[in-house]
């Protein structure tokens, strides 16, 4: 059952997103391990856009949509992601 | 400077806010909500092979993540308001408030069109209209990834 679960590929990416999710709660929350230093705050945020791209890529399919709607979303993805890393770098 | 000071909070006082939210019910609702987007991957993938009970089925599942994040984040909500936490207390607390609340009401919504669709899915009778309600519990999956990490994890 479980072999067969894993052979699905969307499977492996929810296994990702889960390891991603558990080392940014790690490195991010002063609950966790480290201090919240500011390159792990980045990399938090990081972490963040890159759970979105998955998410839109392999739940919703946007790797097998036309260019200019996976371009649209990676768009938005860079531009708000930058934005927020901007504003919490500059802060 | 010193109004604009007021009006948005200390650095610390946002550190001091976020420290009372439990992010541990965090995480959970995170894992809980991408377990709901992976059964409506699964769900998807049963309606194109027209194995269509196990698609309704699967949809139950994405609901049933979507009813346990509604439960958590509520318990999350009526332990702030035993501490006295409100929109009123601060800044982060309104922004917590607010954009957590209008996203819950997006869970609620999209679980709740999933589960009007499950006779529809059972029954075989899917069209193309149907994938965008799919979509629509990605995006709350998608948006809450984002939400989880501004919210409970940096400062």
């Amino acid at each position: 059952m479980i072999k067969e679960l894993w052979a699905i590929s969307s499977v492996k990416i929810w296994g990702l997103l889960f390891v991603l999710t558990c080392g940014s709660f790690l490195l991010g929350s002063d609950h966790g391990l480290g201090a919240a230093t500011r390159t792990a705050l980045c990399m938090v945020l990081v972490i963040a856009v890159v759970k979105a791209r998955l998410v839109g890529s392999f739940f919703m399919d946007l790797r097998r949509a036309p260019p200019i709607h996976r371009n649209v979303v990676d768009a938005w993805l860079l531009i708000t992601g930058a934005t927020v890393i901007g504003m919490y770098l500059g802060l | 400077v010193s109004s604009c000071t007021t009006a948005v909070g200390t650095r610390g006082e946002y550190a001091t806010s976020q420290g009372t939210l439990h992010a541990g019910l965090g995480l959970l609702n995170t894992v809980v909500l991408l377990a709901g987007s992976l059964f409506l991957v699964l769900a998807a993938r049963r309606v194109a092979d027209r194995r269509h009970s196990e698609a309704s089925r699967l949809l139950l599942a994405a609901v049933a993540c979507a009813s346990v994040f509604g439960v958590v984040k509520a318990m999350e909500y009526a332990a702030l308001a035993g501490s006295g936490y409100s929109i009123y207390t601060n800044a982060f607390y309104m922004v917590f408030f607010v954009i957590t609340g209008a996203h819950l009401l997006h869970v609620v919504v999209a679980a709740g069109a999933l589960a009007l669709l499950r006779s529809r899915v059972s029954a075989g009778l899917t069209g193309p209209r149907d994938a965008a309600l799919f979509e629509t519990g990605h995006m709350v999956d998608l948006l809450w990834l984002i939400l989880f990490s501004l919210r409970y994890l940096v400062h």
